[in-house]
């Protein structure tokens, strides 16, 4: 492992760091009802699929894998955002709605 | 060290190379994937008792999610560290940097028992409704990953001490790193959904 990859998983993992708090204290400030504070907290969890990206591409190391496994990742995460992310807004409207 | 079998799995290039064993990625993709349908049943019991979360969500210590997430993070920077002094021979230094990961383990297995303790002891299990009842499972199931991957970790540090850094023991190094970092991954995802998001 090249010492170029090893800073850039250093800057990887500070910048997971940062996310993490900056989005658990972001997300704090959600709730009470309205639609705005609904939109940070799928923002929080934009960033969690985000950070998972990161992980995966920078530590798992599947920025250098083949395209085929680069390619399945991807998939894994637009299924799995997708899934997430959409149930989490279709239940907004009820929460909206009261 | 065999510099020349290093060289020749160092990813210096982006030709393509999978990190580890192919074998071991079909375990992880098919982990990963088996988690994305619980991730979307949790979100499905959320969106159909948007209340009874909200409230349940109220139970759980944040700051123990928060702690467990970064404690998880920085154990998957140390095997990376680790992974790149066995690839350049720093066999001690690598053996350390596993031993810092395996801490980081356990810190989260401690942080997780005293949660399961707090809980159990205020009176929420995995009867007590739906949320709790994914909760603990989830979480139970993500926990025994982490203690797989704690065992992978020491079985890691073991051949550390006593092998050289061949092309195979590389290969082996990395498949177990793998798997730690979907450890950490899987959790990066379960933190938001039962800490953060179930709010009115």
């Amino acid at each position: 492992m090249s010492r170029n990859i090893q800073t850039q998983a250093i800057w990887v993992w500070m910048s997971l760091v940062v996310l993490t708090t900056g989005s658990f204290f972001f997300g704090s400030l959600g709730g009470g009802g309205s639609g705005g504070e609904h939109i940070l907290l799928l923002l929080v969890l934009a960033i969690a699929l985000g950070k998972v990206w990161l992980v995966g591409r920078y530590f798992m190391e599947l920025k250098y894998a083949p395209q085929s496994l680069r390619r399945v990742a991807d998939i894994w995460l637009v299924i799995t955002g997708c899934i997430i992310l959409g149930l989490f807004i279709t239940s907004w409207e009820g929460v909206l709605s009261g | 060290m065999n510099s020349a079998a290093v060289e020749e799995v160092s990813p210096t290039h982006t030709s393509g190379r999978i990190p580890g064993e192919a074998g071991a990625w079909v375990f992880i993709i098919g982990d990963m994937f088996i988690f994305t349908a619980l991730f979307g049943v949790i979100m499905y019991y959320r969106s159909q008792h948007l209340e009874l979360f909200a409230e349940s969500q109220q139970e759980l210590n944040q700051a123990f999610g928060l702690i467990n997430t970064l404690v998880l993070l920085t154990g998957s920077i140390l095997v990376v560290r680790a992974s790149a002094a066995f690839t350049a021979a720093r066999r001690l230094v690598a053996s350390r940097l596993l031993g810092a990961a395996i801490a980081c383990g356990l810190c989260f297995v401690a942080i997780k028992s005293l949660e399961y303790g707090s809980l159990i002891q205020d009176g929420w299990w995995i009867h007590s409704n739906e949320f709790f009842m994914l909760f603990f499972v989830i979480t139970g199931a993500h926990l025994l990953h982490l203690l797989l991957g704690i065992g992978a970790l020491l079985l890691l540090r073991k051949q550390v001490r006593r092998d050289a850094s061949t092309r195979r023991n590389l290969a082996l190094f990395e498949s177990g790193a793998c798997y730690w970092h979907l450890v950490d991954l899987l959790w990066l995802m379960l933190f938001p959904m039962f800490y953060m998001v179930n709010v009115l």
